[in-house]
C-alpha cells in the first residue's frame, strides 16, 4: 500500500512514519471479541438479510426498550449499514420513550 | 443461434418480485423454528487465533534460575499445564509481560521485559532477568520467593519497544542502561538467529564490571551475529581496560556508531533518561528516530518540573467505584492512585504503569491529580472528557473515581 502511494503520487512518506500499527480481523477478535473478528458484521444468508430482517423487525423485538446497533442489527453488515442502525435504534428508542410517556 | 436460445421469456416483473417478497417473511420464521435450540459452543477460528497470540492470562512455573550478577537473576518461565496454558503466545523483541504478584494481601503488578527470543518461546519458555533493587518491594519478592516450580501468572506479550521495519531504519543504536538490557537481550539473540534482520550496535552502561549482566553471553551473541551486532559496554564507577569509562554521552555514541540514518532504542532506569535527554537532544536525531522504552512508574514526582510543592506531604481521601460497590481509601501525594488502590487491597487492571498503555483508564468524576507530561499517554478525547490513568497520576486533592473493567 505504501509502495502503490508513493508510486501514484510521486512522493516518499515511507521515511516520514512515526508511527504505524497493522491491523488484522485478529487484532479486531482480541480488542473487541467480535465474531471472526468482522466488527461490521458478517455476510448473512439470503434468509436473514436486511429486507426480512427490517420486515420481521416488530416481531422480534422481545424485550421493550432493547434496540440493537451495529453490523449484527436489522441493516446487517457493513460501516454504512452499522452507523445507520445506530441512528435507527435511536429514533425508535425515542418513538418508544415518547409513547411510554403519552407525547 | 439456436432457436433455444433467442426464446427469451422476460418475468412480468413485479408480480414475481411482490411474491417473493411475500415469502420472506414465512421463510425467515420457517428458519428460524427450524433452527437447532443448541448454543454455538465452537470459538470462531479467528477469535481462536487471537486467543493465542494476545491471551489475557498466561500460567507458567518457573523451571531454572541462573545468577547473572550478584543482584540479578535470570528465571525461565514455562507453560503451567495444569492451568490450562499449553503454550506461550508469541512476541516481538523488545516486548514486556505484565506479572501479578500477591504480596501481603495486595495484589500488584510489574511489568518485565522479556529476555530471551520469540524462536525460544517456540520452543516453550520465556525468560525474564530481574535485578533486585534496594527497596524494590516486587524485585525483593522475586528473590526471596521465586523458586523452581513455583507458579506465576503473567500478561500476554505488550508494549511498542520493538523494531518495525516499516518505520525503523535496519541501522539501529540500542542504548542500555542495567537492567534495561533485557530486551536487547532479546534482539540480540534473535539477530544471531537469523530472525531479526538489523545491524545493532549496543551501548550498554554498568557501574562495574561486576555488575554487566549476560557478559559473556554478549561476547558469544556477537560471535554468532557475524558482525551485525556489536556490544560497547561503558562503566560509570571503574576504570576497566578495553571498556569505556564515564557515561553514554553524545560524544561517545558518535565514537562507536553512525549516527545518520540509524534508528536509536532506548532502555533504562530513570536517572539515566533524564542524564540521556539531554544527549540525545543534542545529537539532532528526528523524534520518530528515537524510540525511549517504558520505565515504570515516576519515583520522586516532586522533582518533576511543574508538581505544585505544597501539595508534596499530602493525604488525600479517594472514592472508588469499581465492580459494583465504592470504597474510601486513603491516597498520600507521592504515590500513584494506582499504587494507593493495590496498597488498600483492590485489584484494579494494569499493565505498563507508565500512562502508556490504557490498561488502568479510568474517569475522574471529581477532585484533581498531577499527571508528569512525560507519562500522559492519553488521547485528546480522554483528556477532554475527564478520563485518567491512575499509573501516571499523583493526588493534589480529595478524589472520586470510577474504574472500568472491561473482561
Ligand atoms: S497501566 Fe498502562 S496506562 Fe496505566
Amino acid at each position: 500500500m505504501i509502495d502503490e502511494f508513493e508510486k501514484a503520487l510521486d512522493v516518499r512518506i515511507r521515511d516520514s512514519i512515526e508511527e504505524i500499527e497493522i491491523a488484522t480481523p485478529v487484532t479486531f477478535a482480541n480488542y473487541t471479541g467480535a465474531f471472526n473478528g468482522s466488527i461490521y458484521g458478517y455476510e448473512p444468508a439470503p434468509w436473514d438479510s436486511v429486507l426480512p430482517r427490517l420486515m420481521c423487525m416488530n416481531d422480534e423485538s422481545y424485550i421493550k426498550g432493547l434496540e440493537f446497533a451495529g453490523g449484527f442489527g436489522v441493516r446487517c453488515h457493513g460501516y454504512s449499514s452499522s452507523l445507520q442502525s445506530g441512528e435507527l435504534a435511536a429514533l425508535l428508542t425515542y418513538k418508544k420513550f415518547m409513547e411510554v410517556k403519552g407525547v | 443461434m439456436s432457436k433455444d436460445k433467442l426464446n427469451i421469456n422476460i418475468k412480468p416483473l413485479g408480480v414475481l418480485d411482490l411474491l417473493t417478497f411475500k415469502k420472506l417473511v414465512p421463510y425467515r420464521k420457517k428458519k428460524i423454528v427450524e433452527a437447532p435450540a443448541n448454543p454455538v459452543k465452537e470459538t470462531p477460528p479467528v477469535n481462536v487465533l487471537a486467543h493465542r497470540l494476545h491471551p489475557q492470562r498466561q500460567y507458567m512455573t518457573v523451571s531454572e534460575i541462573v545468577e547473572e550478577t550478584a543482584a540479578a537473576r535470570t528465571y525461565r518461565l514455562v507453560p503451567d499445564k495444569d492451568s490450562e496454558t499449553f503454550e506461550l503466545a508469541q512476541f516481538r523483541p523488545g516486548q514486556y509481560l505484565s506479572f501479578s504478584f500477591n504480596i501481603e494481601g495486595s495484589t500488584v503488578t510489574r511489568p518485565y521485559s522479556i529476555s530471551s527470543s520469540p524462536e525460544e518461546a517456540l520452543k516453550g519458555f520465556y525468560e525474564i532477568t530481574v535485578k533486585q533493587n534496594e527497596g524494590g518491594y516486587v524485585s525483593n519478592f522475586i528473590f526471596k520467593n521465586w523458586k523452581p516450580g513455583t507458579a506465576v501468572i503473567s500478561s500476554g506479550p505488550q508494549g511498542y519497544f520493538y523494531h518495525e521495519r516499516l518505520r525503523d531504519s535496519s541501522k539501529v543504536i540500542g542504548i542500555a542502561g542495567g537492567c534495561g538490557i533485557t530486551p536487547f537481550r532479546s534482539m540480540a539473540k534473535s539477530i544471531a538467529e537469523g530472525a531479526l534482520d538489523i545491524s545493532l550496535t549496543l551501548f550498554y552502561g554498568s557501574n562495574t564490571i561486576n555488575e554487566i549482566i549476560f557478559l559473556k553471553e554478549f561476547e558469544e551473541l556477537e560471535r554468532a551475529s557475524k558482525g551485525r551486532l556489536k556490544v560497547v559496554h561503558v562503566l560509570s564507577e571503574e576504570k576497566a581496560e578495553g571498556i569505556e569509562y564515564g557515561f553514554i554521552t553524545g560524544d561517545l555514541i558518535r565514537k562507536h556508531a553512525d549516527l545518520n540514518g540509524s534508528s536509536v532504542f532506548i532502555c533504562g532506569p530513570q536517572v539515566m533518561y533524564q542524564f540521556l535527554r539531554k544527549e540525545i537532544g543534542s545529537l539532532g536525531l528526528r523524534k520518530k528516530d528515537v524510540r525511549w522504552e517504558l520505565f515504570g512508574e515516576i519515583k520522586n514526582v516532586d522533582k518533576v518540573t511543574g508538581y505544585p510543592m505544597e501539595k508534596a506531604d499530602g493525604s488525600f481521601m479517594m472514592f472508588v467505584h469499581m465492580d459494583g460497590s465504592t470504597q474510601r481509601i486513603p491516597a498520600s501525594a507521592g504515590e500513584s492512585l494506582l499504587t494507593a488502590l493495590e496498597r488498600a487491597g483492590m485489584n484494579p487492571p494494569s499493565a505498563c504503569r507508565s500512562g502508556a498503555c490504557g490498561f488502568c483508564r479510568s474517569l475522574l468524576i471529581s477532585g484533581d491529580v498531577f499527571i508528569p507530561e512525560d507519562e500522559d499517554g492519553r488521547r485528546l478525547a480522554d483528556k477532554k472528557f475527564g478520563y485518567i490513568h491512575p499509573c501516571s497520576s499523583f493526588p493534589v486533592s480529595d478524589l472520586e473515581i470510577i474504574i472500568p473493567r472491561a473482561r
